[in-house]
């Protein structure tokens, strides 16, 4: 298998730093794989996510997402690649509050065209690919899809967003502490949905957490502060 | 294109405080044309009144006094001119028409003006119109009296109803000059001029209400009747002054010369259209005042947008940081805060605009009555179309600082927002 994500003697620091916050010698993550990366706030756990999701640049260091290397792409690029290849997943409030469920989930296909003809290759509509992933993360209701989202629980707001990651089938997704929100229950039911759509969707998962019983569903675990030398010196 | 919904969307979720911003903005703008608009429409009645004259000659004194109480009865004559020297300088033979003034006479605070039927024939406002009856007809009789329309309306009088004329000029007079009752003839129409505000008479009848008074009060003993009066041959001794139409507007300034020059006594010629600069210049300090506070208040009005937008932006980083995280780029995030403020402003202005046309519909009569100034419906001066794209412009201008402020911040924080 093919590496989605490689990344070799990466190194951030903030302008006007004197350390830096991340210092990843190596990391590979292989396409397919679901991956649960631990690190406690503070472990450069954002700045690695908005690197992998090319919001931020490294500051030197190869960072290479599907074989592109991002620090080739002009900014502009980088966000139409990540449009295209990057489903995003919040820890909380992951919804745009004045728009419907649905018009949530179609935003991922309204910034990048290769996304949506994806959608349009495999079903009749985009409003249709948006019930029927909605149905399948049993969020089909009546009432639900006339509420505004605001009004959604936490557990039923999480499902639309892991909607609007997967539309599409994104090669990768990155989720951001995604269940922190949720009581353990529901934590268990979420992974599983969330592992049903990404296995359907043949997406890789980067699972980004500091909960440590979640870490044995994945196929692969990461301590953060293993692979990162300068963690002790962020804060 | 996702943008212009979730712009739409998005302010809509805020309606309360855009709706705010709206009409803050709106009525700035509606402020300002109001402003403007007041002081077109003076400017305008002001040289409306003047439009066909091209001389006006009184008594020496300042340019602008003798302009003011000749033909807009503001302020009172100082002195008067001999009938003898108004009748020497209209035989120059540049002169194509005159018309003497006969001022210091008031009917229920309506000031009486004595006049010949000339008036009528030459007294030319607005466009070079002339004067048009309503009703009735020009004076004839010595006690035949006309009208201008407010006078009318406001008194309600019809044509054939008796008047009696005061001495001076107050509103409330207790010297009437009751033994000689005069009949209204006619009734002029609407001019938007001061002659609305007139009531007319012939000089001979000025001549003869005087002809039992003395140093300002009725002598009975040398009381004279209407019959005795209307026997006389009556010619007035002074005026109060005279307009001139010229046979060439070339001519103007030689006469202007000569009649300053004049011998026999001290007269003043004024060109009304230059006179009427003079008083614009006197008023410019307080419109340009005027204007810049009224220019502050719709600067007050974009700052309190800016503040709404800039405070809506604490609670909108989850929003943003959402758009980012689907591929919106910093640059479309900037337009989109940029969009949001023009689209504001450019509601605000086309609320401003109705609310400033609604305010003249009910304001118009109000302000006639009160200030006799004649608001006139019209569409939007080129100035005022300026005016309102200066104000769309800075709207759209002062989006960039919610605009930077967002790049910035999707820039810096990136995706991950600390909650």
């Amino acid at each position: 298998m093919t590496d989605i994500i490689d990344i070799q003697n990466l190194r951030f620091r903030w302008p006007g730093s004197q350390t830096d916050t991340l210092s990843i010698d190596s990391l590979q993550i292989k396409s397919g794989e679901k991956v649960f990366i631990r690190g406690a706030s503070g472990s450069g756990k954002t700045t690695l996510l908005n690197i992998l999701s090319g919001v931020s640049e490294a500051s030197s260091g190869l960072v290479s997402v599907l074989g592109t290397e991002l620090k080739q792409l002009k900014s502009s690029t980088r966000d139409r690649f990540r449009a295209q290849h990057i489903g995003y997943i919040f820890q909380a409030f992951n919804l745009i509050p004045y728009l419907s469920m649905e018009e949530n989930v179609a935003l991922a296909c309204h910034f990048s065209k290769e996304r949506k003809s994806k959608v349009l290759a495999q079903s009749i509509s985009l409003d249709a690919e948006i019930r029927r992933l909605l149905a399948h993360l049993e969020l089909e209701d009546e009432v639900l899809s006339r509420k505004p989202v605001t009004e959604l629980s936490i557990g039923q707001q999480q499902r639309v967003a892991v909607a609007r990651a997967i539309i599409g089938k994104p090669e990768l997704i990155i989720a951001d502490e995604p269940t922190s929100a949720l009581d353990s229950d529901r934590r268990q039911k979420f992974i599983e949905l969330l592992f049903r759509e990404i296995n359907n969707s043949g997406s890789t998962l980067v699972f980004v957490s500091h909960d440590e019983s979640l870490e044995s569903l994945f196929d692969r675990s990461i301590l953060l502060s293993e692979i990162n030398k300068n963690q002790g010196e962020i804060l | 294109m996702i943008f212009p919904k979730l712009i739409l969307k998005s302010l809509l979720n805020r309606r309360s405080t855009v709706a705010l911003t709206i009409i803050s903005i709106a009525f700035s703008v509606a402020l300002l044309l109001g402003v403007e608009k007041i002081r077109q429409d003076t400017h305008h009645s002001f040289s409306n009144t003047v439009s066909g004259t091209d001389l006006i000659v009184g008594a020496r004194t300042g340019r602008l006094a003798l302009l003011l109480y000749s033909v807009f009865h503001i302020g009172n004559a100082s002195n008067n001119i001999s009938w003898e020297g108004y009748k020497n300088i209209i035989t120059d033979s540049s002169v194509a028409w005159s018309i003497p003034i006969s001022l210091g006479d008031s009917h229920r605070g309506y000031r009486v003006m004595g006049t010949n039927t000339d008036y009528f024939k030459f007294y030319r406002h607005g466009r070079k119109q002339l004067l048009s009856f309503k009703n009735g007809r020009p004076f004839d009789a010595l006690f035949d009296v006309v009208v201008g329309h407010d006078v009318a309306k406001n008194l309600n009088y019809t044509v054939g109803q008796k008047i009696v004329l005061s001495h001076g000029v107050g509103e409330v007079s207790f010297s009437d000059h009751g033994d000689k009752p005069f009949v209204i003839v006619g009734i002029i129409n609407k001019t938007g001029t001061p002659v609305d505000k007139t009531v007319h008479v012939s000089l001979q009848a000025i001549e003869a209400i005087h002809l039992d008074w003395q140093s300002g009060y009725r002598n009975p003993v040398q009381a004279v009747s209407v019959e005795q009066s209307l026997a006389l041959e009556l010619e007035p001794k002074t005026i109060t002054a005279f307009m001139l139409g010229l046979n060439s507007r070339l001519k103007v300034f030689t006469l202007q010369r000569s009649i300053n020059q004049y011998k026999s006594e001290p007269l003043l010629a004024v060109l009304p259209g230059a006179t009427l600069q003079e008083l614009w210049s006197l008023f410019g300090l307080a419109e340009s005042a005027l204007l810049a506070i009224t220019g502050l208040v719709v600067f007050s009005g974009l700052l309190g947008m800016l503040t709404a937008i800039l405070g809506s932006l604490n609670e909108r980083r989850r929003e943003l940081a959402i758009l980012r995280s689907v591929g919106a780029r910093p640059r479309q995030i900037l337009m989109m805060l940029c969009v949001e403020a023009g689209l504001i402003t450019g509601l605000g202005i086309f609320v401003g605009v109705i609310l400033y046309y609604l305010a003249v519909i009910i304001m118009a009569p109000i302000v006639e009555t009160n200030f006799g100034l004649t608001l006139t419906l019209s569409g939007l001066s080129l100035i005022n179309v300026y005016m309102l794209l200066i104000i769309q412009f800075s709207g759209i201008l002062i989006g960039f600082i919610p605009g930077f402020f967002a790049y910035r911040m999707t820039l810096n924080t990136g995706i991950t927002v600390r909650l």
